[in-house]
């Protein structure tokens, strides 16, 4: 945990937290911020969650975590075989109007909600146990090469039961009814990797974005560029393709500014050819949009100008809610980088961690 | 018959058994299942931690009972469990394993883990 120095200019580094594990998501609870739910997994070991009630301080194993019913399967080409959770991948506190109400996505894909803050956690068997889940998750062998994933759980602002999900192996789905069921959202986004011409689902969004300001709004990066949707509109608009031509519009995180539903912020990644998760041409930047995506600007002031070959997973990037914003992000060779003044200039926060996979803002 | 079980906990899992390397089980049923449900019992959580939700051993965990290497949670316990966190590797296939005393299952696995799958 870094805590700030003092103007968000120097951070003190706090001593390991679940040393040894992967954390790959850590997550403030908005409605009661001394509350925390992180996700880990140990190399031999199997996946679990861990809470806090005390702003991270004391760590608690979850007495129940994530876990398929029985009699759930995944299929594979050796046939059928028991669906397990990997790992947790994804954590998202419920709507405010529920708190102590969590939700998880896992890998394989799947959904869990807990309604103790993190403590037990139930299978959204709408989605888990639908009886489309395996056209639109596909067979184990489909995933990509770290797992298909769940992310990206998105709770509308306005009604607790409007949920959105993101899964790296089967597109953007839509809930109104609190995940008893579903339908795909994927008109107008590309998937060049399906033979199949406009695919109704098969996906691959790599981090979905709700505007708490414009439930509305959506932005999403994807494996094949950057999106927005207008609901109203019903289709995603590919608005990566204002990007450098030789940067592309490939990455994992998509940050949102906190109170302008125009600005947002990513992280281009190499993807011209074999996806070697580096920065394009081992030169790091932020892209920033401040007009929804029809223009964008390069910053890299205080970054390395060349041989910064790393990237930034989909959960490793964010901002905080000053007033110049903080965006922060943690780098695969595991420093993490901070601005003060909203994506503009870059200083290292701390630098010879592990890999890193999350990276989120707290205020306590 | 319930029986005392000494079960033998790698690094990774003391913290569930508060950093002891060794916890004895008394009053646990003849099977592993058993002798497992009695660590979760007394140390909850690390079950899950070693089998996954379909009741299957996770991937990379071993199990001993006697010094055995279990493939099943209904072998029969008579008083060691050993867990193992397995090193990932190996390089040939062995032939069928004949059985081994104690100290040679542990080496021979730490060098051919893949070999026992």
């Amino acid at each position: 945990m870094l805590r700030d120095g003092g103007g968000r200019r120097s951070w003190n580094i706090s001593a390991p937290i679940c040393f040894g594990t992967s954390v790959f998501h850590i997550v403030q609870d908005p409605r009661d911020p001394k509350r925390m739910v992180l996700s880990s997994k140990a190399g031999h070991l199997g996946p679990t969650v861990m809470v806090s009630a005390d702003g991270g301080r004391k760590w608690t194993e979850a007495a129940k975590p994530p876990a398929f019913p029985a009699g759930l399967t995944h299929r594979s080409q050796h046939g059928d075989q028991p669906r397990t959770v990997d790992h947790v991948f994804w954590l998202q506190p419920g709507h405010a109007s529920q708190p102590g109400v969590w939700y998880a996505g896992t890998s394989p894909q799947g959904l869990f909600r807990s309604q103790d803050h993190g403590r037990t956690w139930e299978s959204v068997d709408g989605f888990n146990a639908h009886e489309k889940w395996h056209d639109w998750c596909g067979a184990k062998e489909q995933a990509p090469p770290d797992g298909a994933r769940l992310h990206s759980i998105n709770v509308d602002p306005r009604d607790a039961r409007h949920l959105y999900i993101g899964m790296s192996s089967g597109g953007v789905f839509e809930s109104t009814d609190s995940g008893a069921s579903w339908k795909p959202l994927n008109k107008g986004c590309a998937a060049d990797f399906i033979p199949v011409p406009n695919p109704e689902y098969g996906h691959d969004p790599h981090c979905v974005r709700l505007h708490p300001l414009m439930p509305d709004r959506l932005y999403q990066q994807n494996h094949c560029g950057i999106y927005r949707m207008e609901r109203a509109r019903g289709e995603w608009e590919r608005i990566g393709t204002k990007m450098p031509k030789k940067i592309g519009d490939i990455g994992f995180p998509m940050v949102l500014h906190p109170r302008d539903p125009d600005t947002c912020w990513v992280f281009p990644m190499d993807g011209t050819s074999v996806w070697p998760r580096t920065s394009p041409g081992g030169k790091p930047a932020v892209y920033k949009t401040t007009n929804a995506g029809r223009t964008w600007t390069r910053h890299a002031h205080g970054m390395p100008e060349t041989n910064g070959w790393w990237t930034v997973f989909r959960q490793a990037m964010t901002a905080d809610a000053g007033k110049n914003v903080g965006v922060y992000f943690g780098t695969t060779q595991g420093a993490v980088w901070a601005s003060r003044d909203e994506g503009e200039r870059w200083r290292a926060a701390a630098e010879g961690l592990p890999r890193i996979q999350s990276v989120e803002a707290a205020y306590l | 018959m319930a029986r005392t079980v000494r079960v033998l906990v790698p690094g990774p899992l003391r913290s569930y058994t508060g950093g002891r390397s060794e916890v004895t089980l008394d009053g646990c049923g003849p099977l592993l299942s058993d002798v497992l449900a009695a660590l979760d019992a007394n140390h909850p959580g690390i079950r899950f931690r070693m089998i996954d939700e379909a009741g299957r051993i996770r991937e990379h965990i071993r199990l001993f009972v006697e010094s055995e290497l279990a493939r099943e949670l209904h072998t029969k316990v008579e008083g060691e469990v050993q867990i193992i966190c397995a090193i990932s590797g190996g390089v040939q296939p062995l032939p069928a394993r004949p059985r081994l005393d104690g100290q040679n299952a542990v080496q021979d696995f730490r060098i051919r883990p893949i070999d026992w799958l």
